[in-house]
């Protein structure tokens, strides 16, 4: 108990309940009563009744509080009434979609009710698509495929566009940070081309709870909208537990390691029969975690416990997954270990305990995994268990700076001028500009530069698309590629797709001889063929697992301005940020002891994008306030300015934290003095550094406000970070940040 | 504010590319042309909507058409039914690239048709975007109607034309539509490799384009002129369109010629042709076929098997047994098997069937036979009543046993 800092107990609930509504039609009841529900809870009454006054609303639904049934009922009603009606489900990614689907054509009411649904995204057969634009009266998809085949070909799309009646923007939280610009602007073009053909749809967002769901959802619709957060689904009592493990080595302060405690736990509550979900930070651990319970378990005398415990993961193919879902609500599944994949929507009933291997980075993130334990009437629970990580240690320590803290706000820039140039092009190719249409001011600006560069023609009153390309295809909404590596399984001469996984990933997961685990079972990989998108693996039994060495190193490519922005010299351009796996460590299953290397030989990733450098040159206002410090303290205190700046900088710049990288040089090899890059991790760049350029000093300046107001003694996540043993820091970290700031800020 | 929003964009970008600053360009406001007036030779049909039509008299064309005065009924074999001739429309479209989508549109179109004045070739010109929906109402009037013949059509043309129509709130042209593309690569394309217009004008019609302006151009050349406001670049488009729109009726003619006397054009893949018709039921396909075996190809095999079946439902058996046997191209086990079932299903003869494969494998000898083939084996010497592995043996002197 002495590990436990902290133990919250979280009363129950009461639900509050509504009769199902009256004008309900008379199938749609009928399907209700005959799976048992005869009410509903308030908030989905609430959605209901907003929808049907053709109101716009986010609805704040916490997990199990009946989510789908917000926005299914309104839908199915009209579809229903009105056999035209279309309306069109958004979920950001494809899995998520696909998992609708399956939901709402297996479990809910579709079917009975002869409505027709289906999946329109990439994975689409082309002989399908005809009529699914055709015929489908819900259309399940993702933005990606909304931006790229729909809006660019609308006029094959005019059935059902013109009948448009609702919009359903699931898992809006996701939309952050760039990825929500875009989103914005892809609704923009949404609605701009559904006016065209005479509808008007109601939007229905579904958010997690974040610091700001109807904030988020009016930026992203921008429209008004009406925020349901009453939530009206019961639940029973449940129990918060931060958890510190204890230390093995006094000295060093060394302490038992995430993944062995986490599994010690679950095996606890698992033995004694509490269904527990446990999350974990990364696949390798997952796929750890879950075999060292099942092998914990096995080694129980006649196997008599028949627990079965699961990994969850992306990169399972959709039909395990489905099958460990359903393996989940229907009980036959008592345990699950997973990434952050099962912490979005997806439908896995209710369990007894969350075991959070490591704190998920996120107070959102931390109660929406948390939230997966809670049922409507008994006792639940959740523990967090730190790892090593200072953040981590942080919140075991300052319990009260995690449960006081509301959850994160979601910013989004829809006006940050790549994104809404890069969506002004789109939509002057779906349709000419006569007036702005739903974009903002300031589009006249971005369509006159466009004119110039010759893509866009100017004639009459209207703006056309005057180019041979299809700019949707050159303009993507995510950072990431979404190009997959499929896995596949040669062990005696099989030829068997077992799993896949994105190619950066693949980079430092799946090289040659590494060691892959799926659902327990352990593969070498014999060889990955990047070119082709193929891993070949062979069935092994070995007994280590592999862990690769990522190197990430940035070269300056072009330094396009400079400038002196408050004592110190400021360079925009173009970097090269590569990522390199050359090395990879055998560590021992259980022990983790690390017991041999191999090389990896695999290109570099790469991603050429724009950055912001501030130099710390010696003869300058900043350079001098950082030669001021003990030598000792330069690196952490550049290190932790970066800590600062990506605290502060996304509510300047409206933006995501993981949109922004930030990397410090004690002594820059370009440059030649100490030096903080700031730049867009988004291949190509974003606007954010050159953003951040004109903002440097209010950036710094709010830093050094939010340094002096913040009550931590010696750094905590919100302000410049925790404090690291690994740094090798005399003094203070804080006070070293403050020294230097103050005395560059303030030409102390 | 919008200025200065405007002179960072281009700050960015210009930074993001790279590149230097571009040197300031007339904006079309500025342009002397105002794209009112139409190229030369053309006739203003709506305000910056533009024609012409040409005609060219039929006598001394090398394409045989059908008489155009009276009824001008004729059999139209590619579309499978009679037609007036005068009702063909050869279509042919230029646009503004080639991707589809909201953003492409069609700024020449045009047709040609045979009347008794001679061929009539039509081209619409939209002169500006504003001008669409007249433009659109202009090709209505002449495509509106009839039988459109085009190439690659189906999947371009008329579908862009379908999108251009349905934004502009139109009901889109329907027509009977006749696609060349794929009879030419029915039937020319194992000769002549990629059947693009161009490769088909030169190695089968004879008729080679000069000059001609590469495809890739026209979109620009297009927004070229329409910054400019004048159209002398696209005096090479319009020609380019108007020789599609002629070669679309040579092709055309040259396709139903051959249909009509599949036996008399030595250019055309005897196979593929050879088969179309044989299902079309036309005798002339079995000749064709023949034709293909005798010359012992690649397809030969499939084309002695095709013909082989068809005798064999015609209840000939031995032309089959003849033309199975004349094949040499390889594929031996296929044609063996292929033989053997007529032995043993149409002239119930088991034993026959038993030694056409054994003799096979004997042949054969280097290897142990396929899965089905040893199935095949083991049935017939049950049938033939002869012990299966006698019989092996005795065909390829070895002792592992074929089947279970």
């Amino acid at each position: 108990m002495s590990s436990v800092t902290r133990w919250e107990r979280i009363p129950a609930r009461e639900g509050s309940y509504e009769q199902l509504p009256e004008d309900l039609d008379p199938r749609l009841h009928a399907a209700l009563r005959g799976r048992g529900i005869d009410s509903l809870y308030t908030h989905q009454a609430e959605s209901y009744r907003a929808a049907r006054a053709g109101k716009d609303f986010v609805v704040v639904t916490p997990t199990a509080s009946g989510k789908t049934l917000c926005y299914n009922l309104a839908v199915l009603q009209a579809v229903l009434e009105t056999p035209e009606s279309r309306a069109l489900y958004l979920f950001p990614t494809k899995a998520l979609s696909q998992d609708q689907q399956s939901e709402l054509n297996e479990s809910v009411i579709a079917g009975e009710l002869g409505v027709k649904i289906v999946t329109y995204d990439g994975d689409t057969p082309v002989s399908l698509r005809v009529s699914a634009r055709d015929k489908g009266q819900i259309v399940i998809s993702n933005p990606d495929m909304l931006h790229a085949g729909v809006l660019p070909n609308h006029p094959k799309w005019i059935k059902f566009l013109r009948n448009l009646r609702y919009v359903v923007i699931d898992e809006l939280h996701t939309y952050r940070g760039i990825f929500g610009s875009h989103m914005t602007n892809l609704i923009r073009r949404l609605k701009r081309i559904a006016s065209f053909y005479g509808s008007d749809p109601v939007f229905i967002c579904c958010s997690a709870t974040i610091g700001n769901p109807g904030d988020l959802a009016a930026r992203i619709v921008e429209k008004e909208m009406v925020l349901i957060d009453r939530n009206g689904a019961p639940s029973g009592e449940k129990h918060l537990i931060l958890y510190n493990p204890p230390l093995v080595d006094r000295v060093q302060g060394i302490r038992r390691g995430v993944v062995n405690e986490s599994q010690r736990i679950a095996l606890r509550f698992l033995r004694a029969g509490v269904k527990t979900i446990v999350f974990s930070r990364s696949r390798t651990r997952t796929e750890l975690i879950a075999s060292y319970i099942n092998k914990s378990l096995a080694n129980m005398y006649n196997e008599n416990s028949r627990i079965r415990v699961e990994a969850y993961r992306g990169g399972y193919l959709p039909n395990e997954r489905r099958a460990i879902e359903r393996g989940l609500r229907d009980g036959s599944i008592h345990g699950v270990v997973s990434t952050n994949a099962l912490e979005l929507g997806i439908d896995i009933g209710g369990l007894d305990a969350a075991v959070l291997g490591g704190y998920p980075g996120s107070v959102a993130s931390a109660w929406q995994q948390a939230g997966r334990a809670g049922r409507r009437s008994t006792v639940s629970l959740a523990v967090i268990v730190a790892s090593a990580a200072p953040i981590d240690q942080y919140i075991v320590k300052h319990p009260e700076y995690f449960l006081g803290r509301s959850p994160e706000n979601g910013f989004v820039d829809p006006d940050n001028m790549y994104v809404l140039t890069d969506h002004l092009k789109c939509a002057v190719f779906e349709l000419p500009f006569r007036d702005r249409g739903g974009f903002p001011e300031g589009s006249e600006a971005v369509l006159d530069y466009l004119e110039e560069s010759g893509v866009v023609r100017r004639t009459g009153d209207a703006c056309y698309w005057a180019d041979r390309s299809y700019p949707a295809e050159h303009v993507s909404l995510r950072s990431a590629t979404s190009d997959n590596v499929v896995i596949v399984d040669t062990t005696r001469g099989r030829h068997e797709v077992i799993g896949e996984m994105d190619r950066p990933s693949a980079k430092e997961l799946i090289f040659d001889n590494a060691i892959y685990i799926h659902r327990g079972s352990q593969y070498v990989v014999t060889q990955l063929d990047l070119e082709n998108r193929r891993c070949y693996v062979e069935a092994s039994d070995v007994n280590y697992f592999t862990d690769a060495l990522v190197k990430r190193d940035i070269k300056v490519l072009e330094e396009d301005e400079h400038h002196v922005v408050a004592g110190c010299r400021i360079v925009v351009g173009d970097i090269l940020v590569r990522s390199q796996v050359a090395k990879f460590k055998k560590l021992r299953f259980t022990t983790h002891e690390n017991i041999g290397y191999g090389e990896i030989s695999l290109p570099e990733e790469e991603m050429h994008t724009r950055s912001i450098v501030l130099l710390f040159d010696p003869d300058s206002r900043s350079g001098s306030a950082l030669a001021a410090l003990d030598p000792s303290e330069i690196g952490p205190a550049l290190s932790r300015i970066g800590t600062l700046v990506r605290n502060v900088a996304p509510v300047f710049l409206l933006c995501d934290p993981r949109d922004i990288g930030v990397a410090e040089r004690v002594r820059d090899p370009h440059f030649g003095v100490p030096a903080l890059y700031v730049y867009d991790s988004y291949p190509g760049g974003s606007g954010l550094s050159e953003a951040f350029r004109s903002r440097v000093g209010d950036v710094l300046g709010a830093g050094l406000e939010l340094l002096h107001g913040c009550p931590c003694a010696e750094g905590c996540p919100s302000c410049v970070g925790p404090r690291d043993p690994e740094e090798e820091v005399d003094g203070n970290p804080k006070s070293a940040v403050d020294h230097f700031l103050s005395g560059w800020l303030e030409g102390g | 504010m919008s200025r200065d929003l405007y002179g960072r964009l281009k700050q960015l970008k210009r930074a993001a590319a790279g590149r230097p600053p571009e040197p300031p360009r007339a904006s079309a406001a500025q342009t002397p042309g105002t794209g009112e007036t139409p190229p030369e030779g053309w006739r203003v049909a709506a305000p910056h909507v533009f024609e012409r039509e040409m005609i060219e008299p039929l006598a001394g064309q090398r394409f045989a058409a059908p008489p155009v005065d009276g009824d001008a009924m004729f059999e139209c074999r590619t579309l499978g039914r009679r037609v007036d001739v005068r009702t063909l429309r050869f279509m042919d479209t230029e646009t503004t690239g080639l991707s589809g989508g909201a953003g492409t549109v069609v700024f020449l179109a045009g047709s040609a048709r045979l009347t008794e004045d001679g061929l009539r070739v039509r081209q619409t010109l939209l002169g500006d975007f504003p001008a669409e929906p007249d433009f659109l109402r202009q090709i209505a009037a002449d495509l509106g109607a009839g039988v459109w013949v085009s190439y690659n059509g189906k999947a371009f043309d008329a579908r862009l034309l379908e999108s251009r129509f349905l934004m502009h709130g139109r009901p889109p042209l329907s027509t009977e539509h006749v696609d060349l593309l794929p009879w030419s690569r029915r039937l020319w394309r194992r000769r002549i490799g990629p059947c693009a217009l161009s490769d088909v004008e030169r190695k089968v019609l004879d008729r080679p384009r000069i000059a001609d302006v590469p495809g890739i151009e026209i979109p620009e050349r297009y927004f070229r002129s329409l910054r400019a406001g004048e159209f002398v670049e696209l005096e090479p488009v319009f020609e380019h369109h108007y020789r599609d729109m002629v070669s679309l009726v040579h092709l055309f003619f040259r396709i139903e010629a051959v249909l009509a006397s599949p036996l008399e054009d030595e250019s055309v893949d005897p196979y593929r042709l050879g088969r179309l018709l044989l299902s079309r039921g036309d005798a002339s396909g079995l000749e064709l076929l023949e034709r293909e075996v005798r010359t012992g190809e690649e397809a030969a095999h499939r084309a002695a098997i095709l013909l082989s079946r068809a005798h064999r439902r015609a209840g000939r058996p031995a032309e089959a047994i003849r033309v199975l046997t004349a094949c040499s191209s390889g594929h031996a086990e296929t044609i063996a098997v292929e033989l053997a079932k007529i032995h043993e299903h149409d002239l119930r003869d088991p034993a026959e069937a038993l030694r056409v494969l054994t003799e096979f494998l004997h042949r054969d000898g280097s290897r142990e036979p396929s899965d089905p083939l040893a199935y095949r084996l083991a049935r017939l010497s049950r049938k033939a009543g002869v012990s299966a592995s006698a019989d092996r043996s005795a065909a390829s002197g070895s002792e592992s046993p074929l089947v279970d």
